[in-house]
């Protein structure tokens, strides 16, 4: 097994298609204006063995993606939604119009990656009907300061999600992943 | 010899001087001009009164000379000794005797500019460039009952001999007659604070003592302004000690005064709203005054937040100062006081050598988990382990208290504005080390701080000797 492939496919038991199996650690990302919340939910992350990244701004993100992998992005988007749109719909479109560039920035950096999985918070009160809304929807709304074991659900399930996108693509660009080495926590 | 070859002579010897000083490396020709016409203009002021003198120009020249030879010797700290025994020979040869030119040395202004320890050690050069010498090194009181030697000029290391003889010297007992070793006392107030010590060459220790005389004066002046320096030091030692302590205290009664005042004031308001809210219950103004009280909440949240960066910020100011064991010390003794519990600390390697940030970084972590302990911990013993080795610095905070849900607890502190421990990992990142809380209700916690080892990088050019001129 090539540890540095960082991730593995297996069989899984009685079904053909692969479960995945990580070997390192779950690179996040949390892109956060709130410095608050980017100091709490980096130390939770790191304590649940995620690989955390933390950035406060848009650009700071990129700039941080650019250095080092990331699987999954926690962003709290402070701007309020484009006039015309139902927040929801304002909330997923920025939120993938960041991950896009966070694609963009990893890629230009020279790696091969799937594409990010992305878990977006907010406070409950500015959030309102989009929170929790994960079902059918692109990503996961969470309240920031809920309890943290559904955002690191959250997380795990993107990571995932992400994995095995490009698993059933059969992408073989892209998989296995490239031999990078990151730094485990 | 006429007016006018007097004046000529005296107008040709500094550019002589000059010259070979820069033959052998030892001055700048691009100073020339202007260190020549200074000469110049120096000597023709001094010729009037040496009018009558059979040498007067070379008396006029010769402050010049000296003061090159103490530029030199200060400047070129790595000029070889042959280089140096070339000069003075070549100005012997001016008409300079090296007895002369060391007496003007050890005169020159720029000598007494010097810090002491240059001073000291130019000085010594000065005197193994012209006499007879083999070695010369000077000696003062060490705390313990010793003597060390503060300034050499020759041989690879303090002899034996050079310190019994220093020792001696500032014991004030007497030397022994004979031998090639000569000794004087530098004297300050009365009392031998430091001995010259110097071997001289076989059969010139009659007249390396000559020069050695010539030393005393010029070494007790550096002597003295070291010592008033040093004075000088300790009082800003001491001011800076009480300054940090007035900082230290502040500090305290910032956080434990009005900080902990503004808490009860935001429960009694919390309380206040609640009554209100009863009394109120949906009348007219309702909405209006629960806006006023949000209002009031968010200021004293704002003012809390502030008054405790500022209480931090002074802790900050005063760790970085200290030395590590003084101040994890104080914050031990200050926990103690507070909450009634004897941390038992357990340290291991040299602590004192970690950088800056890193000590900063440790003393947060730990003054964080401490105060958590004394707030929330309900603890009846608490143990403090600080280990530095090979790899990296690990520190411990172990605490036998309730416990509590970690990350129920740091959200709901973040939520608050209180970063805690959460502000602590973020500092620690920062420094490639990581920071980990463990605890659950019924406890024990432990809160563990990992940093990599840094090292300084390797400095150049380093003495052994403190003002080692040799």
């Amino acid at each position: 097994m090539d540890i540095g492939a960082g991730i593995h496919e297996t069989d899984g038991p009685g079904e053909g298609s692969g479960e995945v199996v990580r070997l390192l650690p779950v690179a996040v990302l949390v892109l956060s204006p709130d410095r608050s919340f980017r100091a709490a939910s980096t130390m939770l992350l790191s304590r649940r063995g995620c690989s955390v990244l933390s950035a406060a701004s848009a650009e700071e993100a990129l700039e941080r993606a650019a250095a080092e992998p990331v699987d999954v992005l926690v962003v709290e988007l402070e701007e309020e939604a484009p006039a015309g749109l139902h927040a929801p719909a304002g909330l997923h479109a920025r939120a993938a119009a960041t991950a896009r560039l966070i694609d963009a920035a990893g890629a230009g950096a020279g790696r091969r990656v799937a594409a990010i999985g992305v878990v977006v918070v907010g406070e409950a009160d500015e959030l309102g009907e989009s929170i929790e809304a994960d079902a059918g929807t692109a990503y996961p709304v969470l309240d920031k300061w809920g309890p943290f074991e559904r955002l690191y659900q959250a997380v795990c399930d993107r990571d995932r999600a992400r994995r095995l996108v490009r698993a059933e693509r059969g992408d073989e660009r892209a998989w296995p992943p490239p031999a990078f080495s990151r730094r485990a926590v | 010899m006429s007016e006018d070859h007097i004046q000529r002579d005296a107008q040709l010897l500094p550019a002589a001087v000059a010259g070979i000083f820069e033959a052998h490396g030892l001055a700048d020709p691009r100073d020339r001009a202007g260190t020549v016409r200074a000469a110049r203009e120096r000597a023709a002021l001094a010729l009037p009164g040496l009018a009558g003198e059979a040498d007067a120009p070379r008396l006029a020249a010769a402050p010049f000379a000296g003061s090159m030879l103490v530029d030199a010797l200060a400047a070129r700290r790595d000029a070889s000794p042959e280089a140096l025994l070339a000069v003075t020979v070549e100005l012997a040869e001016l008409g300079f005797a090296p007895l002369q030119l060391t007496r003007e040395a050890l005169r020159a202004p720029s000598l007494a500019a010097l810090p002491p320890a240059l001073a000291r050690a130019t000085v010594l050069r000065v005197l193994l460039a012209c006499a007879p010498l083999h070695h010369v090194s000077v000696w003062s009181r060490s705390g313990v009952g010793g003597v060390r030697c503060s300034a050499q000029a020759g041989g690879a290391r303090p002899s034996a001999a050079a310190r019994r003889v220093a020792r001696a010297v500032l014991a004030e007992i007497p030397p022994e007659p004979g031998g090639e070793m000569r000794a004087f006392a530098i004297v300050r107030a009365g009392e031998p604070v430091a001995a010259l010590v110097a071997r001289a060459k076989r059969g010139g220790a009659l007249r390396a003592g000559a020069f050695l005389a010539e030393a005393e004066g010029p070494l007790a002046a550096i002597e003295e302004r070291e010592a008033l320096l040093a004075g000088n030091a300790a009082s800003e030692r001491m001011l800076l000690q009480a300054s940090e302590r007035r900082l230290t205290r502040l500090g305290y009664d910032l956080h434990d005064g009005p900080l902990q005042d503004l808490l009860l004031l935001g429960e009694d308001l919390a309380l206040f709203r609640r009554q209100l809210a009863v009394v109120l219950d949906g009348r007219r103004g309702e909405k209006l005054l629960g806006g006023r009280l949000d209002d009031l909440d968010a200021r004293l949240l704002a003012l809390e937040s502030a008054l405790r960066r500022i209480s931090t910020s002074v802790h900050s100011a005063v760790l970085v100062t200290r030395p590590f064991g003084d101040a994890l010390g104080d914050l031990l003794d200050a926990f103690a006081a507070r909450s009634g519990i004897e941390p038992e600390l357990e340290c291991e390697g040299d602590l004192e050598s970690i950088s800056t940030s890193q000590r900063l970084a440790v003393l947060s972590v730990v003054g964080e988990a401490l105060n958590n302990v004394r707030e929330h911990g309900e603890a009846s013993a608490v143990g403090v382990s600080i280990k530095l080795g090979r790899h990296g610095l690990r520190a411990r905070v172990r605490d036998d208290g309730r416990g509590f849900d970690v990350e129920r607890e740091l959200l709901r502190a973040a939520r608050n504005g209180h970063l805690g421990l959460a502000g602590m990992h973020e500092r620690v990142r920062l420094l490639d080390g990581h920071c980990r809380v463990d605890s659950a209700p019924g406890g024990p916690t432990e809160v563990t701080l990992v940093l990599p080892l840094w090292e300084a990088p390797a400095a150049e050019g380093r003495s052994d000797v403190a003002g080692s001129a040799g």
